[in-house]
């Protein structure tokens, strides 16, 4: 259990390449951190930075109040999980576990405890004498992960462990490394470039982009409030739709007009203070796909915000619908009531709630108002 | 004709013309035998005869190279085992220990060690044989173990071949050791040099093999009769005034068996240790 500290952060190549740029970020103990972004974000960097596998450039990184920039991973009291599992292939799964804390001269008795433990946690008491060639990816990293666990580390690291997954034991281990955390109590930070994981696993997310902290939020917060462009598109799978608007203030409120639509704001965006810069001026509109509607009772309720769209194509999800559309020239998808009628070659009505309408700014991509 | 029958026969005409090809090999290593169990005045008398009289065929000859010329080939045969043991270990500490480092770490000039390592492949020993013989006299090597170990315990071959393979090793085994808590010795000697089996197989075999059959080297820095390695020992009963046959056959015959048993044992290492480059890419 420890909280960690990264103040002013920079990590930087030779050929002047930042990878992480002025980093601060504070995470509080037991804390489940997912540091989230595209490839090349640096958020594995700051991983391998916190793991003292990488040296930090300029900034500082504390553990529980100690800095430990210049401390060798071995005494950070640290443990990580790796992409490729990192299993030593030639020690059965017993040694692969055993094999940190013999190094720490751990007495036999105490070493074969914490194993057979972290066994049972994890479902692996049958596997102990395998070597890892002979385990499935899923064993794999659950064994990856035991090696962790009977470290009894302060952090644990996670370096992307599910993307060599296929999908439905990613699923699984999922809520498996969800239970793991509820159990142990330890602060995790965990790396991914799945928002979906990121979503469901993280108490709080840091998406990252070039380098840059774009925000540090919880995922309710992070879906319902991005702070930007970025980040309203990469959290949310399909992703936000958006389109070029402009704000046209009118004497009955504020419109957001793209094509030959437009579209009321409700009076608490049309009134928000946050707008008034950008009367006449062109905008970028995001609308979550679930916040689009084909059915009658939502063309009621929101009337004033009815949109044409041509259906390009259709796909049943089962428990939904996505439909992939063009409005006023523009990509939409919206994920709708599978009982939806909607065929690719249609043109339907498609009602947007205006209450969940997000506007950004063009030039800068900030949010000016969700 | 079937696919399947086109394809038995196919196998058939190959595992035939293997076998002549193996027979074809085995020929010159089968009268060595043979020729070891008669007397060597038969050889001087006939030559290599294929007219085998196999109940005359007996083990003197061995028995006359253990207790003939006061004993010497055992203490050859002792020689060799000694050099070729220390070489061979030395070799693969050392090479492997820098072909690791260059496949690795990243340090300034790493590039530049490398070049040196494949322009001394390059070099023709012969070119080196005089400066390594007057290096050997200045600080006293000649008629010794170390003075034939020494000059070639590093030789750049291995270094190129350990490094390739060391290439091919993930890294990520390495940042796990890191955090178990192992210094870079103990992540070589422990982790990574398991893992590179399969090449200290090939490259022992091939150390061993070198060190067992050298020749030229030895020849110039041992003097006395009883340092002698076992091919310089052979060669000395090789005379202008008669060859000593008797010797000569069953030596050779002995000398062959450490190579063989070597190879046997460690012939699965070799062969995925010279193939892995390729097939791994």
């Amino acid at each position: 259990m420890a909280c960690l500290e990264l103040k002013n952060i920079y990590k930087r190549y030779p050929g002047n390449v930042t990878a992480v740029d002025n980093l601060n970020l504070d995470i509080p103990d037991r804390e489940f951190v997912v540091l989230v972004g595209p490839s090349g974000c640096g958020k594995s960097t700051t991983l391998r930075m916190i793991a003292g596998l990488e040296e930090i450039s300029e900034g500082e990184l504390y553990i529980d109040g100690k800095m430990v920039n210049n401390i060798a991973p071995k005494d950070r009291d640290i443990a990580m999980v790796f992409q490729n599992y990192a299993l030593y292939p030639h020690m059965t799964v017993y040694e692969n576990m055993v094999f940190g804390l013999k190094i720490r001269k751990m007495p036999k008795d105490e070493m074969k405890k914490r194993v057979m433990e972290a066994a049972k946690i994890l479902d692996i008491e049958h596997l102990l004498d395998r070597k890892p060639k002979a385990l499935s990816g899923g064993q794999r990293q659950r064994v990856a992960l035991g090696r962790c666990i009977v470290r009894d580390p302060k952090v644990f690291l996670m370096d992307e462990p599910l993307s060599n997954l296929d999908a439905k034991l990613r699923d699984q281990m999922r809520t498996e490394i969800s239970k793991l955390h509820q159990r142990l109590q330890t602060t995790f930070v965990y790396v991914t470039h799945d928002q979906r994981e990121a979503m469901t696993m993280g108490t709080c997310i840091v998406v990252m982009k070039d380098g840059l902290v774009q925000q540090v939020d919880s995922p309710q917060v992070l879906y319902g409030s991005p702070c930007n462009l970025f980040v309203a598109s990469f959290i949310g799978s399909p992703q936000m739709n958006f389109v070029k608007a402009v704000v046209v203030k009118k004497e009955e409120g504020a419109y957001l007009t793209f094509g030959d639509t437009n579209i009321q704001l409700p009076a608490f965006k049309a009134k928000n203070p946050a707008l008034e810069n950008f009367f006449d001026k062109e905008v970028i509109m995001g609308i979550r796909p679930e916040d689009l509607y084909d059915n009658e009772e939502c063309f009621k309720e929101f009337s004033a915000s009815i949109v044409n769209a041509s259906i390009e194509v259709t796909e049943l999800m089962g428990a939904e619908t996505y439909l992939f559309m063009k409005v006023e020239g523009s990509n939409f998808v919206a994920r709708v009531n599978p009982k939806s009628t909607a065929k690719a070659g249609d043109t339907v009505k498609i009602a947007i709630d205006t209450n969940k309408i997000h506007i950004f700014d063009k030039d800068t991509e900030k949010i000016i108002l969700n | 004709m079937t696919s399947k029958y086109k394809e038995k026969i196919g196998a058939i005409i190959i595992y035939l013309t293997l076998l002549v090809v193996a027979l074809f090999c085995l020929v010159p290593f089968f009268f060595l035998l043979i020729s070891s169990l008669r007397p060597g005045v038969e050889m001087i008398q006939n030559g290599i005869s294929f007219q085998i009289d196999f109940s005359a065929l007996n083990l003197k000859n061995y028995w006359l190279l253990v207790e003939g010329k006061d004993g010497i080939y055992p203490l050859w045969y002792i020689n060799s085992v000694i050099i070729t043991v220390a070489h061979t270990v030395f070799s693969l500490l050392f090479t492997s220990m820098v072909g690791y480092g260059l496949a690795i770490y990243n340090f300034k000039g790493k590039n530049l060690i490398f070049t040196i390592v494949l322009v001394v492949m390059m070099i023709p020993v012969e070119i080196l044989i005089l400066p390594l013989y007057k290096l050997a006299i200045s600080i006293d090597l000649i008629d010794s173990y170390m003075g034939v170990i020494l000059p070639f315990v590093v030789t750049p071959t291995c270094i190129f071949f350990f490094r390739q393979y060391a290439m091919s090793l993930p890294r990520e085994l390495l940042d796990a050791g890191r955090i178990d808590g192992c210094g870079e010795f103990k992540i070589f000697f422990q982790i990574m040099m398991p893992l590179m089996l399969p090449a200290f197989g090939a490259m022992g075999i091939l150390q061993a093999m070198s060190s067992w059959n050298s020749f030229v080297w030895p020849l110039i820095v041992l003097r006395s009769t009883d340092m002698l390695t076992l091919p310089i020992g052979l060669q000395s009963l090789i005379t202008p005034y008669g060859n000593n046959y008797d010797l000569l056959f069953p030596g050779a015959v002995m000398s062959v068996i450490p190579i063989m048993i070597l190879f046997i044992i460690n012939q699965k290492a070799f062969i995925s240790g010279l193939t892995v480059g390729g097939v791994k890419g």
